[in-house]
């Protein structure tokens, strides 16, 4: 079986796995970071949703192959005092919390590429996370809060 | 209001019951060690350290009520919610169905209210005894707040860390006395979901993330429709691809020993077992299975289309409940006024699809999944391998939603049979295909309403026929919901055998009674030329006598409570809806309003929504739900169902349906079987009405009203009414 070299939260990972396993699989099943959740495995849902060099993808399409010298980024790898887990706290986000590890990750992106978004953009850049449990509006309202601190 | 569950002492009987205590009070040897000293029941340990360690003995699922049973007993003890720690209990017959019962009916706050406040308060009278004893005073003058016992005339107190060990040698007290809750000091404020820190940084362990030493994984390919076997499959073809442990059959044996309730047991079907979960379900993609022959007649929407007609001319199957004589009158009527609504199969579509792992050794089968009914999964999976429920030990973890899915013993069951088979711990997961394809549904229902109508539209008889895609267990769901009893009432079911198996849905049966009672009532209003909220408070406050109870003894209800909880709620749901309205038209707002309301258990939930149609373009702007729930425990995570019902109650308005082909399920993922996403999610205020009375559940009441109160809102702006769920084409919408 192939071997990779990934770079996964600013440390070197080595992982054994087919050359189509995805991701989302290897960081799962093979390198115990199960933050990066399952949730339809064809990028319909986000809940997946790493960082390869800054950008969000659904960890559940990307094969590994691939993502062999990227920055990867996972939820494990953002600081817990990061303004959009504060903020997510503050409004309490998350109810079975499944989604939110994928929703924090492409709220994180986005506040990357833009500071301020507006109400339109951040429904343009949220839109492929599903959260069953209808935290919607409480994720917009985080986003906006996250970015007046990160202004701040 | 009326305080009427505040009952102020209780006495206790025989204690150890009340207590579920392990006596004597010392504490097991190993808690000894952690210095557990303070062990008065099963659900709490107090140590030197001033912590109180807080068992939780339901299913946490998004709904917060792992914080919410913490609370409520922090409350009744005097604890410090900072010195709360608070874990998932595995599931054990000795905490008894009182303690350990199923999670579901938004009942889990509802029915812990009471034996948490017995536990806590017996808990709290012993650490006062222990804190008089050591200060030489009387317990009638001290108290327990913030974790500490105060006497009160010298304010001399003493942390409950240091009375642990005191208070385990302490007389179980005969009675006990309740807090009045204006000394509540936790209940009633908005602390922060337990679990929010673990989830934001991943760590939150969901069935999902179990993993065991020597474990394999399983994906297996279920039968299409529910009774298929297998006939035979290509094993060796799979089994050589790279990756791949095994592939097995497994087959439901459920049938042969339990007759009566099979449909929500697992399907017959072909495990394929690999190294991890990607190989396994890759593999499957490739496993090419025949299966026997169907049983049952065909399954298509045109059928079903047919049986449902059929079915309008049918006797009924069962008579839900009947006062008066309302088959005479509606002999004798000369004017009739009568509509039908329709609500279609549909999936849960939860987050996490499910997920089992199962360790099945000689003496003992452990198990990491999920579970809303321990009981019921365990027995029901004991029949399938011949043991009792006390073989298993269930580590029973928080899931990524459930919303009735996890009621159901099937992905458990398929889990122990694979690691029996295998020998070694087997991973089950489910993908998002299996649990949208193969999984169990909402009833399809139609709800016919049909009234007899006198002088001035007074209404002389009300007749509902509800079609029913049931079995006749699932009749249980089929309870009246009524609260319109203003005259002589006739609810009767008709059963319209499908083949699918059907499961409990987020408000269950109150979703299609809401969509049918609820349009129908606002129908009638408008036919008569009235306003449809003064209509339905016209309604509400002129009933007849309730008969204490009537009907199918299986159907019988709690009238009383009815009469005196649920039409008090409405009637003040709907007030209050009419004074948002009339300020909402004193405003100026320039949309177009919709109401409906509905009770869940004992709680009632009333909504009001804003929306403008514009070239058949819907747009829900602002979604107002008002809650009678009695007393909230926490308005923060309280408000955050309520949020979260609405947006589940758009998606079953605007997307949600399954269709059948040749029997099998039609959808297979999100992108076929739609859920709300952010871009469509309305503004949402939620307004709870001040209420002390006991808690009533929080989790589902918030779904039955938003589809009539759109459709409602709908019919208001353009005068066309649509009865049928999903509505087509929200973005241009198909109005007939
Ligand atoms: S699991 Fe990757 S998008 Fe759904
Ligand atoms: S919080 Fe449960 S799916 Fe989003």
């Amino acid at each position: 079986m192939p071997r990779f070299t990934l770079n996964i939260n600013d440390r070197e990972y080595t992982v054994e796995a087919p050359e189509k396993m995805p991701i989302l699989w290897a960081l799962r099943d093979k390198l115990n970071l199960t933050g990066s959740k399952f949730g339809c495995g064809i990028g319909q849902c986000g809940a997946c949703t790493i960082h390869a060099d800054g950008t969000p993808i659904r960890g559940c399409c990307v094969p590994i192959k691939a993502l062999e010298g990227k920055v990867l980024r996972t939820i494990e790898g953002i600081s817990v005092e990061h303004p959009v887990k504060e903020s997510w706290r503050k409004l309490d986000v998350a109810q079975c919390g499944y989604c939110q590890t994928g929703q924090i990750m492409s709220a994180v992106a986005l506040l990357d590429r833009k500071p301020e978004p507006t109400e339109e953009e951040i429904n343009r850049a949220m839109k492929g996370n599903i959260c069953r449990c209808g935290t919607y509006n409480r994720i917009k309202n985080a986003i906006m809060e996250a970015s007046k601190n990160r202004i701040a | 209001m009326k305080r009427r569950f505040f009952i102020q002492s209780v006495s206790l009987g025989s204690s150890g019951f009340v207590l579920g205590a392990n006596l004597p009070f010392l504490g097991s040897n190993d808690s000894l060690e952690k210095k557990m000293v303070f062990e008065p029941n099963l659900l709490m340990s107090l140590g030197e350290d001033g912590i109180v360690r807080f068992k939780y003995t339901r299913h946490e699922m998004g709904q917060g009520s792992f914080t919410g049973l913490a609370m409520i007993f922090a409350e009744e003890l005097g604890a410090d919610w900072n010195k709360m720690e608070v874990s998932q209990a595995d599931y054990d017959e000795k905490y008894g169905n009182r303690l350990y019962g199923n999670t579901g009916g938004s009942g889990t706050v509802r029915r812990m209210w009471e034996p948490l406040r017995e536990l806590a308060a017996t808990a709290r009278t012993m650490l006062i005894s222990a804190a008089a004893e050591k200060m030489n005073v009387s317990t009638k003058e001290c108290f327990a707040d913030k974790g500490m016992v105060i006497h009160k005339p010298s304010k001399r107190s003493i942390p409950f860390g240091e009375l642990a060990s005191l208070a385990s040698h302490q007389e179980v007290p005969k009675t006990i006395t309740f807090k009045d809750v204006s000394d509540y000091n936790i209940i009633g404020t908005p602390k922060k979901n337990l679990n929010q820190d673990k989830i934001l940084e991943g760590k939150l362990q969901y069935s999902m993330d179990v993993a065991v030493d020597n474990m394999v994984y399983a994906c297996i390919v279920r039968a299409p429709i529910m009774g298929l076997d297998v006939n035979s499959f290509n094993a060796d073809e799979i089994k050589n691809l790279e990756g791949v442990v095994d592939v097995v059959q497994v087959s439901n044996r459920l049938k042969e020993v339990d007759e009566s309730d099979t449909k929500t047991s697992m399907r017959n079907g072909v495990a394929v077992i690999a190294k991890d979960t990607w190989t396994a379900f890759e593999a499957a993609k490739n496993l090419k299975v025949e299966w026997t022959d169907s049983p049952l007649e065909n399954g298509n929407m045109e059928s079903i289309e047919n049986d449902l007609s059929m079915a309008k001319g049918n006797s009924a199957t069962y008579t839900i409940f009947e006062t008066g004589n309302v088959v005479d009158e509606f002999k004798n009527t000369t004017r009739t006024f009568s509509r039908t609504y329709r609500n279609p199969f549909q999936a849960h579509a939860l987050m996490e699809p499910m997920c089992a792992t199962a360790d099945y050794k000689e003496d003992r089968c452990e198990i990491w999944s999920s579970t809303q009914h321990p009981n019921r999964i365990l027995q029901r999976t004991g029949i399938v391998i011949d043991k009792p429920i006390s073989f298993f030990l269930l580590h029973n973890l928080p899931c990524g939603g459930s919303f009735g899915r996890r009621f159901y013993d099937d992905f458990i069951t398929e889990a122990v049979v694979l690691s029996k088979m295998l020998k070694r711990p087997v991973k089950v997961v489910w993908n998002r295909k299996d649990e949208i394809a193969t999984s169990g549904y909402h009833a399809l229902q139609e709800e016919e309403h049909t009234v007899s109508l006198g002088e001035k539209g007074k209404i002389l008889a009300w007749r509902l026929r509800e079609y029913m895609s049931a079995q006749t267990e699932e009749l249980q769901w089929a309870f009246p919901f009524q609260i319109y009893y203003n005259t002589q009432r006739l609810q009767e079911v008709v059963q319209v055998p499908f083949r699918l198996p059907i499961m409990a849905w987020r408000s269950v049966q109150a979703h299609p009674h809401a969509l049918g009672l609820e349009s129908f009532v606002d129908e009638l209003a408008k036919y008569l030329g009235k306003d449809p909220l003064d209509y339905r408070l016209e309604l509400l406050e002129n009933q007849i006598e309730i008969p204490k109870s009537f009907g199918e003894k299986r159907f019988e209800v709690n009238f009383n409570s009815v009469k005196e909880i649920l039409v008090p709620r409405a009637i003040r749901v709907f007030k209050e809806l009419n004074r948002l309205k009339n300020q909402y038209v004193a405003s100026n707002g320039e949309n177009t309003l919709g109401f409906a309301g509905h009770s869940f258990g004992p709680t009632f939930a009333g909504q009001m929504a804003e929306i403008s149609l514009e070239n058949n373009k819907l747009q829900v702007h602002k979604i107002t739900c008002v809650v009678d729930c009695g007393l909230v425990i926490n308005p923060q995570l309280a408000a955050n169902q309520i949020e979260g019902s609405i947006i589940w109650g758009l998606s079953a308005l605007y997307y949600n349906n399954i269709t059948l082909k040749e029997g099998k399920v039609e959808q297979q993922n999100f992108h076929d079987y739609k859920v709300l996403r952010i871009d469509k999610s309305p503004e949402i205020e939620v307004i709870f009405l001040k209420n002390e009375d006991a808690p009533s559940g929080i989790g589902e009441p918030g779904v039955p009203p938003v589809a009539p109160a759109i459709l409602n809102a709908i019919c208001k702006a353009t005068g066309k009414r649509i009865r049928k769920l999903p509505i087509i084409g929200i973005d241009n919408l198909e109005l007939a």
